[in-house]
């Protein structure tokens, strides 16, 4: 048995000249995902129709649904063009949503193909009547009703009642990639999803304090990490031991300024790790005000190392906001696993709010910590981590591959 | 890489001599000791020689034993059977209030305040910055209504020994005063059993919580004392006088007693010996710049036990400092085992005797037993020492 699901992409219907790249990318990113399983991907005006097993009907959605780029997907009936084929796949449809509890429903057909011998309203009508008389229960309902299904009359019909969300924005890589500095907290992995949907790709980094921080620590972003690829396929995490900078920036004789100065030293290394990987911009969690070093002015400075552009995608977005998201891409769980450490002793009990950029920015450099962060870098450990671990962290069956 | 055991209070080494000799007893003896054949009488007689050799090792006697699954089970029993009456009152008619110490394990701790969420009143009393439970601050909580006051005997994260006599005697004072019927006085003595003699608590305490793993018995067995019947909640097969249902775990009673046996058979030769290791740790720590005993005490200080001593080395976190220990084979804690599985509720005791936070967080507990040898406290010293140099910011 064959599995249809019907693809519309979003966004990249509207670019003009690089649409065809943009399309080009989203196909190769399904590829990806769906790497080592034999499946169709046709392309057709607006829409894209894939068929794939029905063993792999669930891996293939929620591949779809977590792909950037996609609007939306539905599993769809894919039939002959003739009126009789088209109306019983619209009442097999309706039955199964029946199955599930609706009662009403509409009717709205597409005919891009004119040589269908009834026209959009008569499909429509025939299919409804066909739907009224298999199960009485049902009525129609054009304002509210609890299921549309939709019939496209195309190169072949395709029948279909629910379309799912997908996670809209821009293909995967369409706008290169970035080094998302992802810390093990809610925000950072949220960060992460925002501007992968703007078709960022994803490389990670995280600063690893051992024995001040834990293994476990270290362990729950991997997982992050690993949530965040099925959002943008395969993830690059560098692990950056930066104990003996953080106790350097502690030695120092400014206590109220260590989460600033840790803030500007990660900022220095990932900027280093970004020109590497050749990634177009940083990304970070912060939120404007959320916490001391949050504020515009502690922003100025501890961007101050990286020459490429920071992206701060959760910045006017509140904590509660932040949480909604974390927990819709799966993420919150994790991130609330108590492996928090007691770096409340690192942290400055009265931290600076509003620092002189200037007198800052030279502390820093008198730290000098550059050796130090250089050396961190080259001593980094990297994994690959790939879609298929994501798919295990989200309890499904993996690809084949 | 050397292995340094320092965390004798989470759980001490199982003694394999008790747990094998156990283990062949209640192989032989497999029936279910309520059975009425051989079989079952044969592992019923195991299972009272049990419990009774556990009670006069212990000095547990004038009352009854009844085995649990653990020492938190056993406080849990006393605090759950107020439910029943909590119940049968509701909530309008007759309030029960209850008087908890802030500094008891988890076991009670988090029962209580499970408690509190459904309705009966806690009134809670912190300890002072020593870690002792004021007597005249648990009388002056102390109402008419008052069903039960609880208070640990020993500290497991600072190693406090309660005046218990004192606060039995100040709260039931204030209950005639108030014209109250009597409350329900619970001891956990979980850090207590096979390092005192359980007898002078058996004249103030109507219950007493113990376990078997502390004294180096197996995991998932402990032990309730009851000075007289108590009304559980939990029912079923009426197995230990119908207040632990359960077919009975043979195999741990038979360890539990064992190990009991051993524990108070060389009471006095273990106390010399950890008292011996307290004066070695004490001594060591105070050669160490910077750390710090919390809370303060002298060596052989006779208000706390010497088997389990609190220190800190400020500036550098407990969990920090415990992580790199066992990076070079020693192993000590935070605190509670039980509770630095949540990192915010980790220094709640220390919190509650007004310890400021930046020393609680820095808190280490090292735990001795009747194995622990002076040499694993030098290198405990040695490497605490060498890491804290390095580790401090």
């Amino acid at each position: 048995m064959r599995s249809f699901f019907l693809i519309k992409p979003g966004e990249i219907e509207l670019k003009i000249g690089n649409k065809r790249e943009f399309i080009q990318r989203l196909k190769e990113q399904i590829h990806l995902r769906l790497k080592g399983i034999q499946f169709e991907l046709e392309e057709y005006p607006g829409r894209f129709f894939l068929s794939i097993d029905e063993e792999y009907a669930e891996l293939a959605l929620f591949v779809l649904q977590h792909c950037p780029g996609v609007n939306g997907v539905a599993r769809a009936i894919k039939t002959l063009k003739q009126p009789e084929a088209v109306v019983a796949a619209a009442v097999t449809c309706a039955r199964e949503q029946y199955e599930r509890g609706a009662t009403s429903f509409k009717v709205e057909t597409r005919r891009s193909d004119k040589s269908f011998p009834l026209d959009s309203y008569g499909t429509a009508v025939a299919a409804a009547d066909a739907i009224l008389e298999d199960i009485p229960a049902l009525s129609v309902d054009v304002h509210n009703p609890d299921f549309t299904l939709m019939i496209e009359i195309r190169e072949r019909a395709y029948v279909y009642a629910n379309t799912l969300p997908g996670p809209r924005g821009l293909p995967t890589g369409t706008q290169g990639k970035g080094l998302l500095l992802l810390s093990g907290g809610i925000d950072s992995p949220v960060a992460g999803y925002m501007m992968a949907r703007r078709g960022l790709a994803l490389e990670v980094v995280y600063f690893h304090t051992y024995p001040y921080t834990s293994i476990e620590a270290q362990q729950k972003v991997e997982r992050l990490a690993t949530r965040l690829a099925a959002w943008t396929g395969n993830v690059h995490l560098w692990i950056v031991f930066f104990t003996e900078v953080q106790q350097k920036i502690a030695k120092g004789p400014r206590e109220e300024t260590n989460t600033l100065m840790l803030r500007m030293a990660m900022m220095t290394a990932s900027s280093i790790i970004a020109q590497r990987i050749n990634a177009k911009a940083i990304v970070t969690g912060e939120s404007l005000g959320q916490v001391a070093s949050q504020t515009a002015e502690n922003m100025r400075l501890s961007q101050k190392p990286s020459v490429l552009p920071l992206f701060r995608p959760l910045i006017g977005i509140d904590k509660e906001e932040t949480i909604a998201l974390a927990k819709k891409i799966g993420t919150y769980d994790i991130s609330i696993l108590p492996y928090e450490d007691c770096c409340v002793l690192f942290s400055p009990k009265h931290p600076i709010l509003k620092p002189d950029f200037q007198e800052l920015a030279d502390y820093y450099a008198s730290l000098e910590l550059e050796p130090l962060i250089v050396e961190s870098v080259s001593r980094a450990e990297d994994k690959l981590i790939r879609f298929g671990e994501s798919l295990r962290e989200y309890g499904l069956a993996g690809a084949k591959a | 890489m050397s292995s340094v055991y320092l965390d004798w209070a989470a759980t001490a080494p199982p003694d394999s001599d008790v747990q094998r000799e156990a283990l062949s007893l209640s192989l032989e003896s497999y029936g279910n000791p309520s059975s009425a054949h051989a079989q079952g009488k044969r592992a019923r007689e195991l299972l009272e020689g049990a419990r009774k050799s556990i009670q006069s090792a212990a000095g547990l006697t004038k009352g009854s034993f009844i085995f649990t699954g653990s020492g938190t089970e056993a406080d849990q029993i006393p605090l759950l059977a107020l439910l029943r009456k909590f119940i049968r009152t509701g909530r309008s008619a007759k309030p029960v209030h209850i008087v908890v110490s802030s500094i008891e394990h988890a076991a009670i701790d988090a029962q209580a305040h499970q408690l509190e969420k459904m309705g009966i009143e806690v009134a809670w009393i912190d300890a002072d910055t020593s870690g002792f439970i004021d007597p005249q601050r648990v009388a002056d909580r102390v109402r008419r209504d008052t069903a039960l006051v609880t208070v640990m005997a020993v500290n497991n994260e600072t190693g406090a020994l309660q005046d218990i006599s004192a606060i039995e005697r100040a709260a039931r004072d204030a209950a005639a005063r108030a014209g109250a019927r009597d409350f329900w006085f619970h001891i956990d003595a979980v850090q207590a059993l096979g390092k005192l003699p359980m007898g002078a608590l058996t004249l103030q305490a109507d219950s007493i919580a113990v376990s078997a793993h502390k004294i180096r018995g197996p995991k998932g067995i402990g032990g309730l004392w009851l000075k007289k019947p108590l009304e559980t909640l939990a029912l079923g097969g009426g197995q230990e006088q119908g207040i632990r249902a359960g077919t009975e775990n043979v195999f741990g009673a038979i360890a539990f007693a064992l190990a009991a046996q051993k524990a108070y058979g060389s009471l006095g030769a273990n106390g010399e010996l950890a008292r011996t290791l307290e004066t070695r740790l004490i001594e060591g720590v105070a050669r160490i710049p910077g750390a710090l005993l919390v809370p303060r005490r002298a060596i052989a200080d006779s208000g706390y036990v010497p088997h389990i001593v609190s220190l800190a080395f400020p500036g550098v976190g407990g969990e920090t400092m415990v992580r790199a220990l066992s990076d070079r084979g020693i192993a000590v804690s935070t605190g509670s085992a039980c509770s630095s599985n949540k990192s915010r509720q980790g220094r709640r005791v220390l919190k509650a005797m007004g310890i400021p936070e930046d020393i609680a967080l820095c808190a280490l507990r090292v735990s001795t037993g009747s194995a622990t040898t002076p040499s694993e406290i030098d290198a405990f010293l040695e490497h605490a020492e060498d890491l804290y140099r390095k580790l401090k910011t």
